[in-house]
């Protein structure tokens, strides 16, 4: 026979300490990276016209036209509980059904078959933007994969309050099914507009779980937070005042480049880099002089750790041995 | 309009990715989403620039 538990003010155990829900036998318990927003590499403000683009590090995000901003809660506010930092807002300012909010969880044999549990806390201030949660089971592409499969968990009935919103789904197995041959297969994750109305809509500690219930919100320190969505996009922090990345010209038309990833990425990732204009435009700045150029690049192999190598068309007349430098992104997003 | 001009190896002197639009540096690596984004557009009929020297 089981012990059961019932009371509503936690277990509390012999030194004092109290506990609220059972402790969870999953490590990461949360599948969703950067839940709580807390990392927002790209920038804090992003405003898309029929299109949808990565915003707070692992969330993709579209409308016909509208935003997506970093917010923060004030200080000691109790409608979100455990003192997030932040929350998203997502403003659709026009509108045609289908866009959404989303991520991207790689590999689709995650929770495959299990009862896994959505949820998150979301409010619309204004408007009446109707949404649906979702995922959706993506098995990549190369080869003959097998079709997209999409569950649909529910609507989010909004209001202008702040409410915790609970989705519990049976995650379909993937027996039978055919994995494309390009290693990208993921499990998607989102919620999509389902009428033409515009609005705000404002989200926060968004978790998918396994099991039938949301458990309390999983804090992921800070550093290990940006280490995960590293995985996945990498932006040279704009505080480095002499760029990131630092180059010595080694020859006729090479650079040696030291571009070491902080995190082993995904795949090899897709870089830009730049200096006059930060992170793109093919720029790079000599650092003992301030020289600027422009490059027209030939050559940029990659690694999941690190570009090492650049070469240009052309030739700048520069002087062998001398160090440059530039911002880059590198993005092996799914 | 978006452009691809091809990047080849400097060793190999074969093709080892692509530029979009003389900014985003993409490999030859299936598991590249933007890589993948790449074969979409060849398949739609659409031809890159040849290497620069």
């Amino acid at each position: 026979m089981s012990l059961q538990l019932n009371g509503t003010d936690g277990v509390t155990f012999n030194d004092g300490s109290e506990q609220w829900a059972a402790a969870s036998p999953y490590n990461f318990k949360n599948y969703l990276i950067n839940g709580n927003f807390d990392v927002w590499q790209r920038g804090t403000s992003f405003s898309f016209s029929s299109s949808s683009v990565y915003t707070a590090d692992r969330f993709k995000i579209g409308a016909a036209s509208g935003s997506f901003a970093r917010q923060a809660f004030t200080l000691g506010q109790t409608e979100v509980p455990y003192e997030p930092s932040y929350y998203g807002r997502w403003t659709i300012s026009s509108n045609s059904q289908n866009y959404e909010m989303h991520q991207r969880i790689e590999d689709v044999r995650n929770l495959a078959g299990q009862t896994a549990t959505l949820s998150f806390y979301a409010r619309r201030p204004s408007g009446s933007t109707t949404i649906n949660a979702r995922i959706v089971q993506y098995f990549g592409t190369g080869g003959s994969p097998s079709s997209t499969v999409v569950t649909s968990l529910g609507t989010v009935n909004l209001t202008t309050d702040w409410q915790k919103f609970t989705f519990t789904v049976s995650v379909p197995s993937i027996s039978g099914k055919t994995l494309g041959t390009n290693n990208n297969s993921n499990l998607w994750v989102g919620v999509q507009i389902t009428d033409t109305n515009t609005g705000t809509i404002d989200f926060a500690q968004i978790q998918f779980e396994v099991g039938d219930t949301a458990t309390p919100f999983e804090y992921v320190p800070y550093d290990m937070n940006l280490a995960r969505c590293q995985r996945y996009y990498y932006k040279s922090p704009e505080s480095y005042s002499y760029g990131d990345t630092f180059m010595v010209y080694q020859a006729s038309t090479g650079f040696l480049f030291n571009g070491r990833f902080p995190v082993t990425m995904r795949t090899n990732p897709s870089v830009t880099f730049g200096w006059s204009t930060k992170y793109t435009g093919n720029t790079i700045y000599r650092i003992d002089t301030g020289q600027v150029i422009t490059m027209t690049v030939t050559s940029l192999p990659t690694t999941p750790d690190k570009v090492s190598l650049i070469y240009q068309a052309g030739t700048h007349s520069l002087t062998v041995g001398t160090c440059w430098s530039s911002w880059i992104t590198a993005s092996s997003e799914l | 309009m978006t452009t691809y001009r091809i990047l080849k190896n400097i060793i190999t002197n074969e093709p080892e990715g692509v530029v979009k639009d003389n900014s985003l540096h993409i490999p030859f690596d299936e598991a590249n989403t933007d890589y993948q984004e790449y074969l979409e557009w060849v398949a739609e009929g659409n031809e890159p620039e040849p290497a620069d020297e």
